[in-house]
């Protein structure tokens, strides 16, 4: 049996490197203290889906039916849980938000535009928004 | 004649009528008084004039140009607003009244002295403060952009007397420099005391209005 591997072009590898430089960019520009975090987690993604796609070829290749149903299982324990987290992250997010009201308001009411009325909680959403899952949260400024 | 003119203003949030039809004069350099009991609209009134809330009908004209049609900048800077809950946006008094302008050290401690606060205030840290030093503190912040009108939002509901009658008698000073004064509160002595004129709100209507002492309202509370 021979082993089908689709691997990525060289445009689709640099669209995937230029999108993890662009919220790199966006996270030293705005001073998020995480411009490592999505370069780290890029690698850290890259090692995995090698290691993902070598156990796939070994399952493919050399395993049955009952091991590729197994893994799918596998994947998908996985793949919830990482949603799980996302989805905690965005809930977290609007909360945020929500409790800036008051502030943000306090700002707008001395004359400050809604941009920089709202930059203090910008930083703060953005790191929620680019922080990889397994970072840990931190205060915002 | 200059002020805000308020015309037929409703405001809906879902089912609920906040304002409900709301038409009054709130006349330029005179404090206008808004009483009436909890969840009566008078909150919402106030954050209409600024912009804060858009009517969801009616139109709100200040010197006789909607307000919808200006620059909502400069509208916040000539209306500014003290909210009844303090919010202190900084970590320092003194970087508190610079949010979004240079103010020099001296007139920062002259803003500091006109609500009652001493001098060395300035180099404490806000999360020190009172619940009544934090409603000051946003009161010289308000008064750091010289806001043509102020909005007052239950100013001395965190205040012990003294320091509410030191801000009656800034709200009066206010007027007395040709500002203009919308107060809302719950305190009927400060408003016979500093309004000219009195709004009685009830479920988001006016029922009554008129000078301090023709006010049944504030006779029998």
């Amino acid at each position: 049996m021979s082993m089908g591997f689709n691997a990525p072009s060289w445009i689709e590898a640099i669209a995937s490197l230029l999108l993890v430089a662009v919220s790199a960019a966006v996270a030293y520009r705005q001073r998020l203290g995480l411009t490592r975090e999505p370069l780290v987690a890029a690698m850290r993604a890259g090692v995995h889906l090698v290691a993902v796609g070598a156990v796939l070829g070994l399952i493919f290749a050399h395993g049955g039916p009952a091991s590729g149903f197994l893994w799918g299982i596998v994947m998908v324990v996985i793949a919830g849980h990482v949603a799980g987290r996302r989805g905690r992250g965005l809930r977290r997010l609007r909360e945020d938000a929500e409790q800036a009201r008051p502030a943000i308001e306090a700002r707008l009411c001395l004359g400050l535009s809604a941009r920089d009325a709202f930059l203090p909680h910008q930083r703060s959403a953005l790191r929620t928004a680019l922080r990889p899952p397994s970072i840990p949260p931190r205060s915002p400024d | 004649m200059d002020g805000f003119a308020l015309e037929s203003i409703t405001v809906t949030r879902g089912p609920a009528r906040l304002l409900d039809g709301v038409s009054a004069w709130i006349e330029s350099g005179r404090c206008t008084a808004v009483v009436g009991p909890s969840g009566a609209g008078k909150t919402t009134l106030l954050r209409v004039l600024n912009r804060l809330e858009e009517p969801t009908t009616g139109r709100v004209l200040l010197d006789g140009r909607p307000i919808g049609e200006t620059d909502v900048l400069e509208l916040r800077r000539r209306v500014g607003l003290v909210a009844q809950r303090p919010v202190l946006v900084t970590d320092a008094v003194a970087d508190e009244l610079r949010v979004g302008r240079d103010l020099s050290a001296e007139r920062s401690l002259a803003l500091l002295q006109r609500v009652g606060l001493p001098q060395d205030f300035a180099a404490r840290r806000t999360a020190e403060l009172s619940g009544g030093e934090a409603q000051r503190l946003c009161l010289a912040r308000a008064l750091a952009v010289e806001p043509e009108v102020l909005l007052l939002d239950e100013p001395t509901s965190a205040l012990d007397g003294l320091t509410a009658t030191l801000i009656a008698d800034l709200a009066r000073d206010h007027v007395a420099g040709g500002g203009t004064v919308v107060l809302v509160s719950h305190d009927l002595a400060v408003v016979r005391r500093v309004a000219h004129h009195v709004l009685v709100l009830n479920h988001g209507r006016i029922i009554a209005a008129g000078p301090p002492r023709e006010l049944d309202y504030l006779e029998t509370k």
